[in-house]
């Protein structure tokens, strides 16, 4: 699985940095930063949070 | 007799149940300050908003049940299925069937949300789907205060005031918040240069 950020919709509100902080930063804006997109077994489940948790429906979580 | 006092007390929890979600629902979109303690109260803000969605449908679910099973009023399983049909008080009975169905849909689409942010258009519906919560929630009172056998004891007046200045302030609280964020922040004012040229 991998993390997708929609930018035409992304308004840094910076939730997702809270709920998946090994997977994404913030920069100085608060918009996230994702070095690497690939999600684990285990972060799974802490990715989906994210994703259901993006005030702007942002985030997506996609299979590859 | 015991059955249609838990029915009625259930769907008075049901309707405060409700409140709190609308109320914490609407919050869930404010505070916009950019620090980790207002982003953890946001998350916490939709743990309780859908927590206490959880308890309204549970809630709402048993109101339904005991109505319908209580001998104290005759209401029918169609009676209650179809809107408007009951034979007891029915236009306030179809309100509260109505209201059962939006809340349906609403809860659906709340549970669904993480699914939907996949396809772009999808998402685009997911609010204007989910604010019909703020519908559940008016035809849900208009149901309590026409079809509540309470009606018009001054704890029902209280409770009922109560919860419309609540779910009022949410509302103003949650337009307000948006104005100012749309009005400030850099990205929302480089869309708007986009799509209407600076005009608002």
């Amino acid at each position: 699985m991998r993390i997708e950020v929609d930018w035409t919709r992304c308004d840094g509100h910076g939730l997702c940095a809270r709920l998946l902080p090994e997977k994404v930063g913030l920069d100085e804006w608060g918009f996230p930063v994702i070095d690497t997109p690939e999600i684990g077994d285990d972060l799974v489940p802490h990715a989906r949070r994210a994703v259901g948790a993006c005030p702007a429906l942002a985030l997506r979580l996609v299979p590859g | 007799m015991t059955l249609w006092y838990l029915a009625r007390a259930a769907g008075l929890i049901a309707f405060l149940a409700a409140t709190g979600s609308v109320v914490l629902g609407a919050l869930a979109s404010t505070g916009h300050r950019a620090d980790d303690r207002s982003r953890d109260r946001r998350v916490l803000r939709q743990l309780a908003h859908r927590s206490a969605a959880v308890v309204t449908v549970a809630m709402l679910g048993l109101h339904v049940v005991l109505v319908v099973t209580d001998s104290f009023v005759d209401l029918s399983v169609p009676g209650a299925l179809v809107p408007f049909t009951a034979g007891y008080r029915g236009f306030a009975l179809g309100l509260g069937t109505l209201a059962a169905y939006s809340l349906a849909a609403v809860a659906v689409s709340g549970a669904a949300r993480g699914r939907l942010a996949a396809s772009a258009r999808s998402a685009r519906h997911w609010r204007a789907l989910h604010a019909s919560a703020y519908v559940v929630w008016l035809l849900s009172l208009g149901h309590g205060i026409l079809a509540g056998t309470d009606t018009g004891r001054w704890w029902t007046w209280v409770l009922y005031a109560g919860c419309a200045a609540a779910v009022a302030g949410a509302l103003v609280a949650r337009l307000v918040v948006a104005d100012r964020h749309e009005s400030t922040s850099p990205l929302a004012a480089a869309r708007r240069q986009l799509t209407t040229g600076g005009v608002r």
